[in-house]
């Protein structure tokens, strides 16, 4: 690479598809990554749609019970595995990481792309299992559903095993890279709180994401081998199994969750122009939840057949993950206080958050309660809790961040009008959806069942037109940023009018190293001039 | 050299003293591993436990060796990587301590539960079957 | 074996992103930790794993460690706490900048390594003769529990895990080898074999732990 090549914008340096898939460069990988998971994205939301479609009455619509436990299956495992967890870390992390603390790059370049490839392969294998018959484990792969030696299945368990190591290793060098390589003048204090959320969440992909490596394993093993250390017909205990799923999979909700609140701190603080409210809690609260995170796992498992004393002391502990949780509503609540907050597309996004996510919190805690959860247990009201968080806040922030930072990746502006009015499709979608799950929940209506009582049908029908609407706003939103693309190179270095340094000092879109010279950091990153007085 | 030099320097006499202590260690898990101690007249404590005990002291003691000073924790300026050693240690304790008050507790509030779940006989109509010798 | 004469070896070179060799030698040390540590996690976990089916089926894990023979299991032991050693002196030398004494140990790593996996066959081909296997599979005489094959079931899960990192451990020596051919080891620069010291004390720690829960403590 010429001298030259490192100053001129990073999409133009070289050209062609094997200069992007053999490059190093985070921006391009992050790119990719953006690239693979929309797929996904879309995908896991059509196999949703139509088991959705076909839960419109009753009765046989157009997809046999086998094909519908089939199509959950599928949706669990493609928007866990393939969306919400290496989401925004894998697409947004690794776009913004190194340009918001000042880095040339992560750490680890060549193993960021490996990072990429086990993603990739991954991603084929689980394909590959949509071919090898139904998988129907569900996402969690209990045994003894999962030991069944169903082809489908084992796909799926390497696949997940190989996704593991592609987040474990996105993770390290997150770790790595937010500890060496900041640039002069960026201490803790004065990063922005995404690169807290992507600190915290990988601390949990590097110590919990094994966990499920060695589950799977243990799973692929016992389906060829018998070994009886889950299966009970051998004298194994499923229980442990969930033990051993749960480990990794509390921590991974908040894998799939922190980044978010990470993205919300970003966007409310640039929207509403004022230094953002309580910024050593926000920080701090990310790691808490992340140590919280570790302890609370039994709470999957109150009606599964574990002790009432672990029973008792995990949903003791549950209610702690609530504290850091609120202080982060509050504070970004706070942080609108006499702001001068102005509606841009990516804030309509932060705002759902604050919204969606203080109905996800607030089930969570209805769900901690033990007598509570024997009654809710396995109803819609989990999953509505679930995708108030997965989706109403996970995806909901992916999709603002995307918004907000897409000028820096591409070079251009997207159409406001249009972006404001998908994310008011993608607020009344999502909320129609879930919002009858909680109260379709509480009366006892079960989850994963093809039949269903008449008396739920209005429910299940008022969810399912909400999910039309979602997608409408969804697809509105991919198009409106698709067709910018087309348009002219028109986005200035700071749209938005940020503090933080990929808006400040890189070029939009940046060079080849990210910075003409490494920046030295004066100030934290929500310093706004209104702010001084 | 005018910059710092990365990591610190090995000494052959401490590695060599780390050898001879791991060997010693080892021999030393394997006896107490063969020492009779359930012969002892003693019954107001579990011998099994204290031999598991006093075997698993040994363990952390040799792991303890490794990661000081074959892995250099010792000598680490920034104690970073200690930390990340230690929290792996923290997690696993934590994993273990719930584990065990799920299975140590089972069926301690409705030892009737337990039995609806059929949790310790699950084994197995065609082991039996299989000509394997039983009781 | 020192084929490369002193005058061929090259200079390593700071990478792109990084400042300095400090900065990259700690990055790459802490990367490497920190993958150590998600190592940790899993075979932490597969033991917790063990200790809870102890707990559950005591017997079946008396019986099946009677069947183990604990002198190939101290064998091994020595072979993996020596191998050790080898390395670290490898690590040693390269400070020095003794190329060719690197070489030598790291050799000695391998054929101490190549070792535990000759005896690990020994013992994994008996088990094979007398029955002693997973599941299904389990033929062995003279058992009272029967819970017996799960015993054997998590004898070969884990071993054979820890046997899989022998073979990667083998191979980042031999990787360190190719790399002492190529690039010139000083006390600035010995990170391969440092990286590659910390994967092998890793396989000696989980060896540690596992070596007394399924040979000795039963
Ligand atoms: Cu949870």
């Amino acid at each position: 690479m010429t001298a030259h090549a490192e100053n001129i914008n990073y999409l133009k340096t070289t050209r062609g598809l094997k200069s992007w898939l053999t490059t190093v460069d985070h921006k391009r990988i992050g790119l990719m990554y953006l690239a693979s998971i929309l797929v996904f994205f879309i995908t896991g939301g059509l196999y949703a749609m139509l088991f959705r479609l076909e839960l419109w009455s009753p009765e046989k619509n157009f997809l046999t019970p086998d094909q519908y436990n089939n199509f959950f299956t599928l949706h669990g495992v493609i928007m866990v595995f393939l969306v919400v967890v290496p989401g925004i870390p894998g697409a947004l992390g690794n776009f913004v990481l190194p340009l918001q603390i000042g880095a040339k790059d992560l750490a680890f370049p060549k193993l960021n792309l490996t990072s990429l490839y086990l993603y990739w392969i991954g991603a084929a294998l689980a394909i590959i299992s949509l071919f090898a018959g139904h998988a129907d484990s569900g996402w969690t792969f209990y045994a003894p559903y999962s030991l069944s030696k169903n082809p489908a299945v084992l796909w799926m368990l390497t696949a997940a095993f190989i996704l593991g190591f592609s987040s474990i290793l996105t993770g390290l060098n997150f770790i790595v890279t937010i500890h060496k390589m900041r640039a002069p003048g960026m201490t803790w204090f004065r990063m922005p709180l995404f690169i807290w959320a992507l600190y915290a969440t990988a601390i949990m992909q590097v110590f919990a994401t094994p966990v499920l490596g060695i589950t799977l394993i243990l799973l692929l093993v016992e389906n060829f081998f018998h070994i009886g250390i889950f299966d009970p017909a051998l004298g194994g205990d499923p229980i442990l199994m969930q033990h051993f799923f749960w480990f990794y999979s509390h921590p991974a909700v908040y894998i799939i969750v922190v980044p978010g609140f990470g993205i919300a701190s970003e966007l409310i603080s640039a929207f509403s122009k004022r230094e953002i409210f309580g910024y050593k809690f926000i920080a701090y609260s990310s790691v808490a939840i992340t140590i919280i995170g570790f302890l609370v796992w039994g709470h999957h498992m109150f009606v599964a057949g574990q002790s009432e004393v672990a029973d008792t002391i995990f949903s003791f502990l549950t209610f702690f993950t609530a504290i850091p949780s609120a202080i982060k509503v509050f504070n970004w609540t706070t942080t609108l206080y006499k702001g001068s907050i102005s509606l841009q597309t990516p804030m309509l996004y932060g705002l759902q958050i604050l919204f969606n996510f203080t109905i996800g919190g607030l089930t969570g805690i209805i769900l901690a309660i033990l007598s509570v959860d024997i009654h809710l247990h396995d109803t819609y009201f989990v999953v509505s809790h679930f995708h108030y968080v997965a989706m109403g806040t996970t995806m909901i922030a992916f999709i603002g961040g995307v918004h907000y930072w897409w000028p820096k990746m591409t070079g251009k502006m997207f159409n406001e009008f249009w972006g404001r009015l998908a994310s008011i499709l993608v607020f009344i979608g999502f909320n129609t959806t879930f919002f009858v799950q909680l109260i379709m929940g509480s009366q006892g209506s079960p989850r994963r069942y093809y039949h269903y009582l008449k008396e739920f049908q209005i429910y299940h029908q008022i969810s399912t037109t909400g999910i039309l609407i979602l997608a409408t706003g969804l697809f509105m939103a991919l198009i409106n940023l698709l067709l910018s693309l087309r348009g002219p190179s028109n986005a200035p270095q700071n749209p938005w009018g940020a503090r933080t340094l990929e808006w400040e000092v890189a070029e939009t879109p940046p060079v080849l190293f990210n910075f003409k010279e490494t920046p030295v950091v004066t100030h934290g990153p929500y310093e706004f001039a209104t702010e001084k007085s | 050299m005018d910059m710092e030099l990365p990591g610190h320097t090995y000494s052959f006499k401490v590695l060599g003293q780390v050898y001879v202590s791991l060997i010693v260690l080892s021999a030393l898990m394997v006896g107490f591993a063969m020492l009779p101690m359930e012969k002892l007249p003693i019954d107001w404590l579990d011998l099994h436990l204290v031999k598991r005990l006093l075997i698993l002291g040994v363990a952390v003691a040799m792991a303890g060796i490794v990661a000081g000073f074959l892995m250099g924790l010792k000598y680490e300026k920034s104690k970073l990587n200690a930390v990340v050693f230690l929290t792996n240690f923290a997690f696993l304790l934590i994993f273990l301590l719930f584990v065990l008050a799920d299975i140590s507790f089972r069926g301690a509030m409705d030892p009737s539960f337990t039995k609806q779940l059929n949790w310790k006989s699950p084994v197995n109509a065609e082991e039996g079957s299989s000509g394997e010798a039983s009781h | 074996m020192s084929t490369a004469t002193a005058g061929s070896l090259q200079e390593h070179e700071v990478a792109h992103h990084f400042e300095d060799l400090e900065q990259e030698f700690e990055s790459h040390r802490f990367g490497m930790w920190l993958f150590m540590a998600s190592e940790i996690m899993m075979f932490g976990a597969l033991l917790t794993g063990g200790l809870f089916l102890l707990y559950l089926h005591p017997d079946a894990f008396a019986q099946g460690r009677a069947h183990l023979d604990w002198r190939l299991g101290a064998l091994n032991t020595f072979f993996l706490l020596t191998s050790g050693f080898t390395m670290a002196r490898a690590a040693a030398f390269a400070q020095k900048a003794e190329q060719g004494k690197v070489r030598t140990n790291l050799l000695l790593s391998l054929a101490l390594a190549a070792g535990f996996l000759v005896v690990k066959c020994i013992e994994y081909k008996a088990k094979f003769h007398h029955g002693l296997l997973p599941g299904n599979a389990f033929h062995g005489a003279g058992f009272t529990s029967p819970h017996a094959h799960i015993f054997f079931g998590y004898y070969f899960v884990t071993t054979g895990l820890h046997a899989l990192h022998v073979l990667v451990g083998m191979g980042l020596m031999i990787w360190c080898l190719k790399v002492s051919n190529r690039v010139r080891f000083t006390r600035a620069y010995y990170t391969p074999v440092e990286m590659a010291g910390i994967y092998w004390a890793l396989v000696d720690l989980v060896w540690i732990f596992l070596f007394p829960l399924l040979y000795l403590v039963g």
